[in-house]
């Protein structure tokens, strides 16, 4: 084939190609399996079950552990009786938690757990047997430390340890004072620490110069590593990242990027992957040569990370694949050295769970004292945390009965030596932490749970005690709305819930156990994130809509009044067109400065030539909020237009900070620098050539005039017509917009 | 197929009526086939995922919300389960013994398509996901995003990118 075919060429290769329906997947013979595989109590009619909290959360932990293994298979063997092995555990008293809670009594009712779950799934003929076996790690196998092999690229500058800068500069937004947050860049106010694909970075902007920067280089090939989660602590940097394990060496390149390069999450990678925990404690007193302190790994991914004073709690998810026929590992390890079985926890001893939940605290102050670990046997889907709680939740979908739950664990931090405390659940699931919040000794959640029945979605709020049962609750409170964000603020907690138009309520929880709704305003779109400017503002950052629909393609701020709780009144709203927003999705992109009043958020906008789409242009866009109305409207971008992102994944703004009175945009090869009144370009530091030039295209000359043209016209205050009337029971009218406001990113 | 009656056979299927599924079911039925067949590269393996799809569908949908996404719906969940053929023909190859390593893999194909599929073959399953749903059955960015739960931002790129691969493949 020599030349290049368009789309429509594919395709009619494709459709030139014949794929009859094989007989298997006929109607008559789809049906026929249908009704096989139907319960025949249940057929024609399913019933609900009535929510009891424990017996729910139990049917809820089994189902979503059988959805864990991607391998199920339809049955090909006779189903035999398996032997089940007795497993004895020790359950916690009744008191102690709302779902009860056992650990096992030995490593072999640990083993038997296993061998039962193995024997179990040998019989319903599934192909787990891949992976699988019980085996516990023999004492020889167990590695006592974590041997780091890493090696560094250091590009040394003289006097890069002097006297940190004063004054203001951006913090990570968290979601609980005194609790910090991994992220991928950390300002201490002098220096910028960044992470990347599978480097780190220390750019001193005092000489706008990249100090230091890390590149631990795996053991093996088919290894890699990415960061993502840096903490700093004065003179310490700890860095927490993923070591994956594929099946295939990691470094096949593909169009200038391979699995190394690739920014973010789960990286492309064809095959089967591993993954292990990763902390790096750094002493950066000499900012341009770090000394490594500490390097712990722990198995499994990493749902997140919280640093309480010195410590650094690390919660990973690890799967095992026990089976019947071969030995595995079917218990986690940190730092080689396998969980002791009265450290692991478990809600169904004859559950068939095979995911643990691992907790470590490590003491990043003394970072060569042994690490505190606890496991439960359990799913996860966010943490949240308190200076003296850690919290994981889970979404656990229970197919049989058609219900959804979220399963709660609670563990006292105790100051290092976390220890399980309490297991509940409550209908529905949950959004993020910030749906979460624990007040006054008690848990408020925040969850949708849907009703297949009516084919409605229901808001509720619940109140949970230490214990975690429910003392209090708020059900259906937007009937058939979803809950899209909450924000939780001393007596009150302010929740956008959304179907078509977006209310955002405001409830009383000054009486835990009596939440009540306060007020509600609505209008078109609605938040992802909310965050409060003030003690009377409220701002929302989600997207914008229509009575019929939510256009995603546009970035909505809504500054709500919330000084009458009883009445939130929206004050002002911008919209920006063909515009997306990492706070959409990550609230740590988003950054207040609150003593100027002056908030940021990354954007990146759609840019067409034509119908075509030609890429993404990056702006940092900040706003000063002034009598209510968002003013001083800010974008600080590359000017020269010189590159658009085309893939997603290098000259996109992942972050925006500020130090003093300049305002930093980071990507992931550059680091600009701006005036943060004029949005000129001071300086740029290029700190990473490699992902410059995997993922950026420079445009020719002569489409830039188009593009400015139309980046012209993304940003436009909201049409007039999109404004909803708001809703009777808040009696407040829409306040116009002042076009004067609404200013196309400068040049 | 009017959109009341798909509502009613939606509304049918979620109180466990399988002939109301079967007949919702036969109106993607083709396209389900089609799309697996080139995804995961072998008609036994997508009658395996579209089977597979099929009773997870029926088992999850009443968690659907609008009857009207049903067809994309179908769609999200083959690709999940097309994901895992693949991942169990990978898992395969690296633990096929010497004797299995010489049978005969699927015969050659001859077809004037061969180089297209070929190259398709070298993609990433996500890529060729993209790739197929928007040249085959014309999705659009948004559509695909809420799909494979992505933005649509990324979808673009991403299909920007196979397209540029493929070019280079096919000149190979």
């Amino acid at each position: 084939m020599k030349k290049d075919p368009s789309f429509d060429e594919y395709k009619a290769l494709l459709e030139s190609e014949q794929t009859p329906l094989p007989e298997r997947l006929s109607e008559s013979a789809v049906v026929e399996k249908l009704e096989q595989a139907q319960p025949k109590q249940d057929k024609k009619k399913i019933k609900v079950l009535p929510r009891i909290v424990a017996v729910a959360a139990a049917a809820a932990v089994a189902i979503t552990c059988v959805q864990m293994i991607p391998w199920q298979k339809t049955v090909h063997t006779t189903p035999v009786d398996p032997e089940i092995a007795e497993v004895n555990t020790t359950p916690l008293s009744a008191e102690e938690s709302a779902v009860p809670l056992s650990q096992f009594d030995s490593d072999a009712d640990l083993k038997a757990y296993f061998k039962n779950i193995a024997e179990k799934r040998k019989a319903e003929g599934r192909i787990d047997a891949i992976f699988g076996g019980v085996r516990m790690k023999t004492a020889d196998e167990a590695v006592v430390d974590y041997e780091y092999a890493g090696s560094f690229d250091t590009t040394a500058v003289p006097n890069a340890a002097a006297a940190q800068a004063s004054g203001s500069y951006g913090r990570t937004n968290t979601r609980t004072e005194d609790v910090d947050e991994g992220d991928v860049v950390k300002n201490d106010g002098r220096w910028l620490y960044t992470a990347s694909r599978g480097k780190f970075s220390i750019i001193d902007t005092q000489s706008m110069e990249c100090v230091f920067q890390g590149e631990p280089e795996p053991e093996k090939d088919n290894q890699w590593y990415q960061f993502s989660s840096l903490y700093v602590l004065g003179d310490r940097l700890v860095v927490g990242g993923t070591l994956y394990t594929g099946d295939t060496p990691a470094d096949d390149v593909y169009f200038g990027a391979s699995v190394k390069t690739s920014r973010g999450g789960y990286p492309y990678y064809y095959g089967y992957v591993e993954s292990s925990t990763v902390t790096l404690v750094y002493d950066i007193a000499d900012r341009a040569k770090p000394a490594l302190l500490r390097a712990a790994i722990q198995d499994g991914a990493a749902e997140s990370s919280r640093m309480v004073g010195d410590i650094l709690y690390t919660v990973t998810r690890h799967t095992v694949y026990p089976n019947a026929d071969k030995k595995t590992v079917c218990v986690p390890s940190v730092n080689g050295k396998e969980l002791p079985c009265d450290s692991i926890y478990v809600r169904d001893p004859k559950g068939d769970c095979t995911t643990y939940i691992v907790l470590t605290a490590l003491d990043t102050a003394n970072p060569q004292r042994d690490i505190e670990k606890v496991s439960l046997l359990g799913n996860s889907s966010l943490l949240y945390c308190t200076t003296d709680t850690l919290y994981v939740l889970n979404n656990a979908y229970d197919w049989d009965n058609s219900t959804q739950a979220t399963e709660i664990c609670a563990f006292a931090l105790n100051g290092g030596k976390p220890v399980l405390k309490a297991s509940g659940t409550v209908p529905g699931v949950t959004d993020d932490h910030y749906a979460v919040d624990q007040y006054k000794g008690f848990l408020c959640v925040t969850t949708t749970d849907y009703d297949y029945k009516k084919d409605v979605d229901i808001s509720s709020l619940y109140v949970l005690n230490g214990k975690l049962e429910t003392v209090g609750k708020l059900t259906d409170f937007a009937p058939d709305e979803q809950v899209k964000s909450a924000r939780f603020l001393g007596d009150l907690v302010y929740v956008v819930t959304f179907r078509n138009t977006d209310p955002l309520f405001a409830i009383d929880l000054s009486d835990p156990k009596q939440p009540k709704i306060l007020g509600k305003v609505k209008l078109p779109g609605f938040s992802e994130y909310l965050h409060p400017l003030s003690d009377t503002l409220l701002l929302g950052v989600g997207y914008a809509g229509d009575e019929e629909n939510v256009n995603r393609s546009c970035v909505k701020l809504s500054l709500f009044d919330i000084s009458d709780p009883t009445a939130p009144k929206v004050l002002d709203e911008r919209v920006l067109k063909e515009a997306q927003t990492d706070v959409n999705y990550d609230p740590k992109a988003f950054v207040f400065d609150s003593e100027r009043g002056i908030f940021g958020l990354p954007a990146s906008y759609s840019v067409y030539s034509g119908d075509e789409w030609r890429g993404t242009k990056s702006v940092y866009k900040t706003y000063t909020v002034k009598n209510g109305k968002f003013t001083d409207e800010k974008a600080y971008h590359r000017g020269a237009l010189d590159k658009l992102d085309r893939y997603y994944n290098g000259s996109a703004f992942f972050r925006g900070t500020y130090i003093g009175d300049k305002v930093y945009t980071l990507t992931d090869s550059d680091v600009l620098e701006f005036d943060m009144d004029s949005c000129e370009r001071t300086r740029t530091l290029i700190y990473d050539r490699d992902a410059q030039q995997a993922d950026t295209e420079p445009l020719e000359e002569d489409t830039v005039a188009e593009i400015q043209e139309e980046l012209a016209e993304t940003t436009a205050a909201p049409d007039a017509a999109q404004t909803l009337p708001f809703d009777t029971e808040s009696a407040v009218a829409p306040v116009p917009i002042d076009e004067t406001t609404t200013a196309a990113p400068e040049e | 197929m009017s959109s009341n009656v798909i509502k009613d056979l939606v509304k049918q299927a979620k109180n466990g009526d399988t002939a109301a599924f079967g007949k919702l079911y036969i109106t993607v039925a083709a396209d389900l086939y089609r799309f697996a067949v080139f995804q995961t590269g072998s008609p036994t393996r997508a009658e395996d995922a579209v089977s597979e799809a099929v009773l997870r569908a029926f088992q999850k949908i009443r968690n659907l919300e609008k009857a009207q996404a049903f067809r994309s719906w179908m769609f999200s969940i083959l690709l999940n389960c097309c994901r895992e053929q693949l991942r169990e023909k990978q898992a395969q190859l690296h633990t096929v013994s010497p004797e299995d390593a010489n049978a005969p893999q699927d015969a050659v194909d001859l077809s004037e398509n061969a180089a297209l599929k070929q190259a398709m073959a070298q993609l990433e399953a996500e890529e060729r996901e993209l790739f197929l749903l928007s040249v085959l059955f014309g999705y659009t960015s948004k559509e695909l995003a809420e799909m494979t739960n992505s933005k649509p931002g990324t979808v673009r790129s991403r299909l920007f990118r196979t397209k540029e691969k493929l070019q280079a493949l096919l000149k190979e």
